[in-house]
């Protein structure tokens, strides 16, 4: 049965509002919403993370035709509901929306999350309301405009480059042909899962039978500074990993020719003392 | 909640060569680490710099076909060389150049180096740099200079072995 929050606890909900853009009137689209809302939800979790806090995030409200989404942060471990977070994050905001720079303490992530969720405004009116503080504030092109600003003040922590990463694939979203992505869960790192976008099409039908299996996936990965993994790659290509039966290859191995007099490591050294 | 990843364990390019021309100190030790890695245990990662090494098979053919059958093996992870890998394996290439650093370069030698290894060659550290890059608790290499440096340098501060295949120490 859902919680039935008191008024009180209202006030440590954050609200969002989405309405077509055109005709405030009409219901909203449910994917756009949906869509909007996920962005919404990212850049909180990724806020309260940056707050120290470890929270789900427990529907106090959803209301149809004008989308309204409210949540309440609500301690993992505890039960208990996170009464700063709200506040904060309309602070933030706020704050950077007037100066287009954000808070030393926000993680580059963040602001990040926050950017993505307000551009969700090119299509969607949005409007948030967070906590004791009732008035609406109007994601305006001025509001994505300054979270631009803000994200391009971060210093550069992330590099690209080409490269295969091997996984298997775990989320498959092919429903939004703007963004089609797919997660790739790294077996000897499973608590990574990296994003993986693409546009070619061909590849919806191809990825529908490796759910599951294992993927090498190759094209622009996208790393953050001093991190193992990407966490973002732009998939050019996708190849099934075939099948292997380690017995029989064991029986079947060919070797490699070695010059006369040399060994595995004699060879390997000659050849990496050349240099 | 995601499981408990399997140990990763990388292989030097000599493992390779090892394994597939079934030299008689070592095929044993990396069949055993092998079936370690089939049944799950551990994960078998090769630095993209070791596949390279690789190139022609003893009839003369070349050996990429017979890589690419090996590195599709559903316990292998290809270890790409990133930014960290480059940085690091700077580093460790600068630190272990032994030319002037006498003292240790006699401990080398009489480690069982050859005289002639003065210092970790660029393809070396790219391959231990990949190695602590990804985690990995052990580098397995026949390599004296490389586990001549695993045994006194590479263990205490990385915390990654850098040896020949040992079965207890997947099992400590």
């Amino acid at each position: 049965m859902a919680r039935q929050f008191t008024a009180e606890e209202h006030l440590a909900g954050l609200t969002l509002t989405v309405r077509p853009i055109n005709d405030p009137e009409k219901p909203v689209d449910a994917e756009d919403f949906l869509h909007a809302a996920t962005r919404w939800l990212a850049s909180l979790s990724s806020f309260a993370i940056d707050s120290g806090l470890d929270v789900r995030w427990e529907i106090a409200e959803l209301k149809r035709s004008s989308a309204v989404l409210e949540v309440i942060p609500v301690d993992s471990t505890t039960g208990i509901i996170a009464t700063s977070i709200a506040s904060g994050w309309k602070t933030v905001v706020r704050q950077i929306e007037e100066t287009g720079m954000a808070p030393d303490s926000l993680n580059p992530s963040t602001i990040r999350e926050i950017e993505q969720f307000t551009s969700e405004a090119n299509k969607l009116s949005m409007s948030i309301t967070a906590g004791h503080d009732s008035i609406s504030q109007h994601i305006t092109v001025s509001t994505q405009k300054r979270m631009k600003e803000a994200v391009a003040a971060l210093p550069n922590e992330e590099y690209v480059q080409e490269g295969t990463v091997r996984g298997s694939l775990a989320v498959l979203n092919s429903w939004n042909q703007d963004e089609r992505w797919f997660r790739l869960r790294i077996p000897i790192a499973p608590e990574k899962q990296v994003r993986c976008s693409y546009s070619d099409e061909s590849l919806i039908s191809a990825l529908g039978d490796t759910f599951e299996r294992l993927v090498d996936v190759t094209g622009l990965m996208h790393y953050k500074k001093s991190e193992v993994w990407p966490y973002l790659v732009h998939v050019r290509s996708v190849r099934k990993v075939g099948s292997f039966s380690l017995d029989s290859f064991l029986q079947n191995l060919k070797p490699f020719n070695l010059p006369p007099g040399h060994d595995s490591v004699s060879y390997i050294r000659s050849m990496r003392d050349a240099e | 909640m995601p499981s408990k990843p399997p140990a990763l364990i990388v292989w030097d390019s000599c493992c390779l060569i090892g394994l597939f021309n079934q030299e008689e100190d070592k095929a044993a030790g990396l069949t055993y680490e092998l079936r370690e890695c089939s049944e799950g245990r551990s994960a078998l990662g090769i630095a993209s710099a070791s596949i390279g090494e690789v190139i022609t098979l003893a009839d003369g053919t070349p050996a990429y076909p017979v890589l690419e059958q090996f590195l599709d093996a559903p316990f292998l992870q290809i270890l790409s060389s990133n930014r960290e890998v480059g940085l690091l394996a700077s580093k460790l290439g600068s630190r272990f150049d032994l030319r002037a650093q006498p003292e240790i370069l006699q401990k080398a030698i009489d480690f069982g180096c050859p005289k002639d290894q003065k210092r970790l060659k660029s393809k070396d550290a790219e391959i231990l740099a990949t190695a602590i890059v990804y985690n990995a608790i052990r580098l397995t290499t026949y390599d004296p200079f490389l586990r001549f440096l695993g045994a006194n340098f590479i263990q205490a501060e990385y915390g990654i072995a850098v040896d020949m295949p040992a079965s207890t120490l997947l099992f400590p």
